[in-house]
């Protein structure tokens, strides 16, 4: 049971926010995931696992943001529709706070 | 003077809507943007904020007479400095169009904030009676809010409120003086408890569980939208007063995961997620689509499921888990230094 299991109900989740989430940490191999098309340390991110797989079971949703709590200097964002990764990026002052 | 050829010529851009001051401690520099201000500001006319985030005690009066006379359609007035307390009259010279108006401290109080209190409490009380029937945001540091002259007043235009800073220091009726005052606002959309770390850990709740004598009156916060609050207690009665048709809830860390830290100051220990679920229960919110939360680890599963069966229309959802101490700061090295295995391990696995 995933992370991605819990929020399947949630129809109409399309923004998913996640900070210093160890739960999220282990990675998800319940969707097979495609030949990374981007530089491997970004795509082998567990975080990358995480947030293909909540974007399959989770039809409406459109962001998933990793907030920097992960590390101090860690923030990923990945944006998606319907199961499908459109970009990843990190945005380095997305969680600050002031 | 570079600064002010600057700012003479930003100004010409008469679509600012906002325009935000910060001080500078030189008083020729304080004159000489008084003085661009004087003409620049007539000419403004989107502008419809203003917002001071530090003392300008030099040229105070003259800044004060300008927004009296030259902004007739301002509307919102957020004071950051307690420089406006030695003169309070001048509040009551606002132009007749706001309706807004946020004030606080930009700095942590000083040590002797216990004496300056009272002055800043007598102007804010000259203010408030003045122009409270028609104000529709407020924000207000907690301290003093919670004091009792904000009961007894009619708060019918009165859409958002905002309580910031440092708990209360009173105690004592200062949970009834808010529940209170909270009865007073029928139009309230939004209230927002957002309070700073402090050294002594008091316990805030915005509704007294052993209250018994105030009573909530029809309609109590029937109209509320939005419920922000740091550092919630289980205990908190305000819990089974939420309407059903609330969109928002945001109950987050005190301090905030990602603010840093200072070893003097005391983080209260997260809820735990299972306490957090029955803090969740005292209210049935069908409608929520928005909400934050800040759960203690370890975070689980059953969480998850309880969030779904409760908030079936959820759009938005930031899940936030702390550790007792997650970031510790030495305020005497700026160090910054992981306390947290959990927290380095995560850091490894991201890269």
């Amino acid at each position: 049971m995933t992370l991605a299991d819990g929020l399947a109900p949630l129809v109409r989740l399309r923004e998913l926010r996640l900070q210093d989430l160890t739960y999220i940490a282990v990675p998800d191999d319940a969707v097979p995931q495609p030949a990374p098309p981007a530089p491997a340390d970004v795509w082998a991110s567990p975080f990358y696992n995480v947030a293909r797989t909540l974007g399959v079971r989770v039809h409406s949703l459109r962001h998933v943001v990793f907030l920097g709590g992960y590390a101090c200097e860690e923030v990923c964002r990945v944006e998606m529709r319907v199961g499908e990764v459109i970009t990843f990026w990190q945005a380095p002052d997305a969680g600050a706070e002031g | 003077v570079c600064a002010s050829a600057l700012l003479s010529w930003t100004l010409t851009d008469r679509r600012y809507s906002t325009l935000v001051l910060v001080g500078s401690p030189a008083l020729e520099i304080q004159e000489a943007t008084l003085s661009i201000l004087a003409q620049a500001i007539p000419h403004l006319s989107g502008l419809h904020t203003f917002r001071v985030q530090d003392s300008l005690v030099g040229i105070w009066q003259g800044l004060w007479d300008l927004l009296s006379t030259s902004i007739p359609h301002l509307a919102r007035l957020e004071l950051h400095s307690a420089a406006w307390t030695a003169c309070p009259q001048m509040l009551c010279a606002l132009p007749s169009s706001f309706a807004s108006v946020s004030y606080g401290h930009a700095r942590a109080p000083p040590p002797e904030y216990q004496e300056s209190m009272l002055a800043e409490t007598r102007a804010l009380n000259t203010f408030l009676l003045i122009h409270g029937a028609r104000l529709a945001r407020l924000a207000l540091p907690a301290e003093l809010a919670m004091l009792a002259f904000l009961r007894g007043q009619p708060w019918p235009a009165l859409r958002a409120l905002s309580l910031h800073g440092y708990p209360p220091v009173r105690g004592g009726a200062a949970s009834s003086d808010l529940v209170a005052f909270l009865g007073a606002t029928p139009a309230l959309r939004a209230l927002r408890v957002d309070l700073a770390r402090t050294k002594t850990a008091l316990p805030f709740v915005v509704f007294d569980p052993l209250d018994n004598e105030t009573t909530v009156p029809p309609g109590f916060l029937a109209g509320l939208h939005t419920f922000s609050l740091t550092r919630p207690e289980r205990a908190d009665r305000i819990f089974h007063h939420l309407p059903r048709a609330l969109h928002t809830l945001e109950l987050l860390a005190y301090p905030r995961p990602t603010r840093f830290r200072t070893s003097e100051d005391i983080a209260p220990p997260p809820v735990p997620c299972a306490e957090m679920l029955r803090m969740l229960g005292a209210s049935a919110l069908p409608d929520l689509r928005v909400l934050r939360v800040a759960v203690a680890a370890p975070f689980d599963r059953a969480f998850v499921d309880g969030l779904a069966d409760m908030y079936p229309l959820l759009e938005v959802l930031e899940l936030q888990e702390l550790r007792q101490q997650d970031v510790v700061v030495d305020a005497r090295e700026h160090t910054v230094r992981p306390s947290s295995s959990t927290s380095r391990t995560c850091s490894r696995r991201a890269r």
